[in-house]
């Protein structure tokens, strides 16, 4: 069974029975379970297709430390709160070794991180986001590296569709149904935490950018790594 | 030790979806009181036996509640009986319970996770996870291998930096600075070291067939009995949902449907559910002291 399949499958079956049964089950929280299982299903064509195709033992180690990396220094930088780096590894990442690289590091990362900092419902919204922030900096690598406005500009729209995201999850499931002051609230109440998302996202991409991304350059050239990701 | 320790990881896995999906999304009290008291009772009963019972946890999650019970009224003026104005906004009594009842939702689920993390060893997860996605599996468990190492790491690359002469400053500023260069050395270190790891593993066969597992889970009777009894549970409490059973509103009066056979069937079997960890937690200590009392 091939991507194209599985996501046929998803698209014929599980989609409509998840729609029904939610509509059945759960009519005020109707929002918030559906909301949970796009999270869920967007991320498991793109990992299964990771399972399916061949990977070097390499390349896998590669994938783990840049992981690895960005929830290490979650604790290094534990001294100012607000500040990860999360977002710039997996975007680096997205942009040196490609766009499903990009997404398994940052989904992965989400998990990871709330191993040490408190899994909750939240997770497979936090996986969803960070791996769809890395997927589309994979899809626009080449410009994102020619040009560090654009790439200030990523890191901006990269915390503010994170902070939205996770107030939409927060709206969806404390309301009943989907209210817009609510929302409107929430936004407004995380704005200074949106604000930190994309100060701090800015000033990690243009320090590690270069750094990183020319070690993963060297890599990838020197030891032949991702050379069937599209650059 | 519960039952879990030596059951298959699916059987967990079902307990604490059955358990979870129900309750989050229904909105029901009659779900959420039994799932906060399976989760209390268990995490209680561990923290009393083990003599860690962490006042300050126990704080943090009353705060929650207050926050989210005196908060949500704020934003929410569905109900009919206001109790008093905020600058012209009602903040009504249906607001109010219905803001008391999410916060016991969101303690409940937050319990549950804590509840999940005592009840499987580490190598179990993963076992489960091993078979489905072998690759996944063992990133996870690389990732958490490196992130103890990387930050171990990060000390001696700190170390050797101060030696140079690049110093903690006070200042913000140069900090972030020599925190990045941290970074940017420990990345340097680390990707070397990956590649030097990705060709032991290829050396020792990575990705050869007929990989066996750390830990071998048989799904055997026991498992298959415990399994068919959570998710026959959970199909009563699912029929009593689809049936419109648990029905409550909220807005814009507390009305709940007069709880029928049905109902109370459901929520039985819902409340059983909830009280398996507990109940397995029980068992085992009856056990050990009655074959200690026979030394």
């Amino acid at each position: 069974m091939n991507r194209r399949k599985l996501t046929l499958v998803l698209f014929f079956l599980l989609i409509p029975l998840i729609v029904t049964g939610g509509a059945l089950l759960f009519r005020e929280k109707y929002y918030a379970w559906i909301s949970l299982c796009v999270a869920v299903l967007t991320c498991l064509p793109i990992w299964y297709d990771f399972e399916r195709r061949e990977t070097g033992s390499a390349e896998l180690m590669v994938l783990s430390v840049m992981t690895s990396l960005s929830v290490a220094g979650r604790f290094l930088f534990a001294w100012l709160p607000g500040f990860k780096p999360v977002t710039a590894i997996t975007v680096i990442t997205a942009m040196w070794l490609g766009a499903e690289p990009g997404f398994i590091v940052g989904s992965l990362s989400a998990l990871l991180s709330n191993f040490y900092f408190g899994q909750g419902p939240w997770t497979p919204f936090q996986m969803f986001s960070w791996g769809l922030i890395g997927g589309v900096a994979g899809l626009i690598a080449k410009p994102l590296r020619r040009h560090k406005v654009l790439l200030c500009l990523y890191g901006v729209f990269a915390g503010v569709f994170f902070s939205l995201i996770m107030d939409l999850w927060s709206t969806f499931w404390m309301g009943d149904g989907f209210s817009i002051p609510r929302y409107l609230a929430l936004a407004a109440a995380a704005l200074p935490t949106t604000i930190e998302y994309a100060v701090s996202n800015v000033i990690f991409l243009l320090a590690l950018a270069g750094p990183i991304g020319d070690k993963l350059e060297r890599i990838r050239t020197r030891y032949g790594l991702f050379r069937e990701q599209p650059m | 030790m519960t039952i879990f320790h030596n059951r298959h990881p699916l059987v967990l896995l079902a307990l604490l979806l059955c358990v979870l999906l129900p309750v989050m999304f229904a909105q029901s009290p009659m779900l959420t009181a039994p799932a906060l008291l399976g989760a209390v009772l268990f995490l209680a009963a561990l923290g009393i036996r083990s003599r860690s019972v962490s006042l300050r946890s126990i704080f943090g999650y009353a705060l929650l509640w207050f926050l989210v019970t005196a908060i949500n009224p704020l934003f929410s003026t569905g109900g009919a009986t206001p109790l008093l104005f905020i600058s012209g906004r009602p903040y009504t009594k249906e607001a109010l319970l219905y803001g008391a009842h999410l916060g016991a939702l969101l303690i409940a689920v937050l319990l549950w996770f804590r509840c999940e993390r005592t009840l499987v060893p580490e190598e179990n997860r993963f076992f489960l996870f091993g078979r489905l996605a072998p690759k996944l599996a063992l990133l996870i468990s690389t990732v958490l291998r490196f992130v103890p190492l990387l930050r171990r790491r990060a000390v001696q690359v700190r170390a050797a930096q101060t030696a140079v002469g690049v110093y903690d400053d006070p200042d913000w500023l140069h900090r972030t600075k020599s925190q990045m260069t941290t970074m940017s050395a420990l990345t340097t270190w680390s990707l070397e070291h990956a590649i030097d790891t990705g060709a032991a593993m290829k050396a020792r066969g990575y990705g050869l067939s007929g990989r066996t597992t750390y830990r071998t889970c048989r799904f055997g009777t026991a498992d298959a009995a415990i399994l068919s009894i959570i998710l026959a549970l959970t199909a009563v409490t699912v029929l009593t949902l689809a049936r419109g059973g648990l029905h409550f509103d909220w807005y814009p009066y507390i009305t709940a449907t007069t709880p029928d056979r049905l109902a109370v069937c459901g929520t039985i079997a819902y409340a059983v559910l909830c009280l398996i960890p507990f109940l397995s937690f029980l068992k085992e200590e009856i056990r050990w002291s009655f074959y200690r009392s026979k030394m």
